[in-house]
């Protein structure tokens, strides 16, 4: 199939025929029409008839009965599989072209929808998904998150064909989500100017196939209630100066590079001028006091705190989050963790971007949280550590996928070298898209054709060093058979790692490593390096 | 539906042909010894004869069916019941509003 006009289809305002699809199928559908088909949500697969759909989630959590309800829309349609995105979005699969249509429906009957997750939109709105009850969050982002979602969410269809681009949004304070601030295209990041709540703007920020890029702070302090505003003002001088004809190189970083940031700054300034007039927002109210840290602290769960247990900003309350192994849930799972958020927490699944799912319960309960997951083969042991790796939906199901990327990361989860450091960031995409951002990980993988002493083989680019916390972005050294990921982790994090390696200075986190150190560490014959 | 049949060593066993971690076509899977069918997509592997996982990314089992030999002929013992795996029948289910 040919590739689709994608600024054709725009400008003819993304037409599909949802009922002749409910109708006959697919294969009527041009590409452009199957593009078009991304502004719903619905993504084709690789294998032919069948679709994947992403539902927007609230702000990354869902209710218990609308998890028990999507839970079955799974069982129904997507032989029970739900995959958790790094988005905070949830996937359904294998979704048959006829179905596609009364799906899109039934997940708005269940108050979500699947509107403008995918294609060149404003896509989910990412908020942290701990904000009203965490420690470490200056104040509680997610009304304003809800907010601007609830803006986007009614002019979808209006935005959608004028975007030259998508625009990734994130909304967070804590560190990590700080830190998360600097991979999207929009990043507020919750700060407080005296007693006053509101945002640092960071603009720019992707990881996508070419040049990713870190987002830059272009605002140190904008009020709650020019939240909506500031989106409009991007959003007016993105679609106004993007390549809106040439979508590969359309992203808002793009943009950045060509203007310069002094002149991307002015041109927002300007326009939230005018969008503060067109866009008021009286932002909900939010607590102001400072959290008793040593009594949240205090109150320990039994077994103390640990990574899958944090303290919450009330004391004798714990955020507990749930180890998802690559973000694959199943219907009975989802129900099971429904009905433990009733009975044990506020009634809520917390979404997280290390595709987990969170519970805010007290302290008390953890333990019978934990028996309970033992059941589902889930438990609170290694979430967001090594062992949690990161991972895309990758191939055969997602149709940009070059490899498997489950199967090598799976391999991975029980990787000694990795379950002795604990602290590195694992990541594995199955193609250069970053959808499991390979790029900012200690150690990533993105799938690719390689060549081995001549020879064509499935593999994996390596990327190492990413750190947010140093605006890092990871390099590519080399790359490697599928068959030799393990090999080559094993051999060359626990090796550099434990100090093996005289001239690498052990960090906390992978120490940057030059090619030469990585290759003397690798077994000869399953890499070729840079 | 689809099924997996496996046999060995003459004895055939039948799965549920969808892997319970994303799908994939266990019927086109790689049989191993001891009765394990390896999915193609993943490299999850199952007891064909219990359907336990013993090899991730799956968690869960798959589904097991009763086989006999008659004649030849390989029967399997399908349920009564709708298997939550199915998909649902286009002609009985109408998108709103059409």
């Amino acid at each position: 199939m040919s590739s689709p006009d994608v600024p054709a289809i725009k400008r003819a305002g993304l037409p599909v025929d949802l009922d002749r699809l409910a109708r006959e199928g697919d294969e009527w559908l041009s590409p452009e029409e199957r593009y078009a088909l991304k502004t719903h949500g619905v993504c084709a697969q690789s294998q032919p008839g069948v679709f994947m759909i992403r539902v927007r989630t609230s702000d990354g959590e869902l209710d218990s009965d609308t998890a028990r309800e999507l839970a079955g829309l799974a069982d129904r349609l997507s032989g029970g599989w739900l995959h958790l995105t790094t988005r905070q979005q949830a996937e359904l699969h294998h979704v048959p072209a006829r179905q596609v249509p009364a799906t899109i429906d039934a997940v708005a009957d269940l108050g979500l929808t699947t509107r403008s997750a995918c294609g060149h939109t404003v896509r989910g709105i990412m908020s942290c998904a701990h904000a009203d009850v965490s420690l470490d969050e200056p104040f509680d982002c997610t009304p304003d998150a809800t907010a601007l979602a609830a803006h986007v969410a009614a002019r979808g269809p209006d935005i959608d064909p004028h975007m030259p681009q998508r625009l990734n949004i994130a909304f967070g304070g804590c560190p990590a989500c700080r830190e998360h601030a600097k991979l999207n295209d929009i990043g507020f990041a919750s700060v407080r100017r005296g007693d006053e709540p509101g945002y640092q703007v960071w603009l720019g920020g992707s990881l996508g196939k070419s040049m990713p890029t870190l987002a830059f702070c272009a605002f140190d302090f904008v009020a709650r209630s020019d939240v909506i505003a500031m989106f409009e003002a991007v959003r007016f001088v993105f679609t106004s100066l993007a390549k809106f004809d040439k979508p590969n190189k359309a992203r808002l970083k793009f943009l950045a590079r060509e203007l310069g940031r002094e002149r991307l700054i002015e041109q927002v300034a300007t326009a939230l001028e005018t969008a503060r007039a067109d866009y008021p927002m009286t932002p909900a109210p939010v607590a102001s006091s400072e959290p008793d840290y040593a009594a949240a602290l205090a109150h320990q769960p039994p077994g103390g705190w640990r990574s899958g247990v944090r303290p919450a900003r009330e004391p004798g309350y714990a955020v507990a989050t749930v180890n998802v192994p690559l973000g694959d849930v199943d219907g009975d799972d989802v129900r099971t963790l429904a009905d433990l958020a009733d009975a044990v927490a506020d009634g809520r699944l917390r979404l997280t971007r290390n595709q987990n799912v969170s519970l805010f319960l007290p302290v008390d309960a953890v333990p019978a949280l934990e028996a309970r997951l033992e059941g589902l083969g889930l438990s609170l042991a290694g979430a967001d550590q090594a062992r949690d790796v990161r991972a895309c939906t990758g191939g055969p199901v997602c149709s940009l996928a070059i490899t498997p990327a489950q199967k090598v990361a799976h391999q991975l989860l029980s990787t000694p070298a990795l379950r002795r450091n604990a602290q590195l960031r694992v990541h594995v995409s199955g193609c250069q898209n970053a959808c499991a951002q390979q790029q900012i990980a200690d150690l990533g993988f993105s799938g690719s054709k390689i060549t081995i002493h001549g020879e064509g083989v499935l593999g994996y680019q390596v990327w190492v060093g990413g750190d947010l916390t140093t605006d890092r972005v990871g390099t590519v050294i080399g790359r490697v058979a599928e068959s030799d990921v393990v090999a080559i982790t094993e051999a060359d994090v626990g090796r550099a790692v434990v100090g093996d390696v005289p001239e690498i200075q052990v960090v906390d986190r992978f120490p940057p490593v030059r090619v030469e150190q990585f290759r003397n560490h690798t077994p000869a014959g399953i890499a070729t390096w840079k | 539906m689809r099924l997996a049949l496996v046999n060995h060593d003459g004895v055939i066993c039948a799965v549920d042909g969808d892997c319970p971690h994303a799908g994939g076509p266990l019927g086109e899977g790689q049989p191993g010894s001891g009765c394990v069918l390896a999915c193609p997509w993943h490299e999850a592997v199952f007891d064909v004869t219990s359907g336990a996982p013993l090899r991730g990314p799956a968690r869960k089992p798959v589904r097991t069916y009763q086989v006999r030999v008659a004649d030849g002929v390989v029967q399997v013992a399908l349920p009564m019941e709708p298997t939550p795996a199915k998909r649902m029948d286009p002609t009985t289910h109408d998108r709103k509003g059409t």
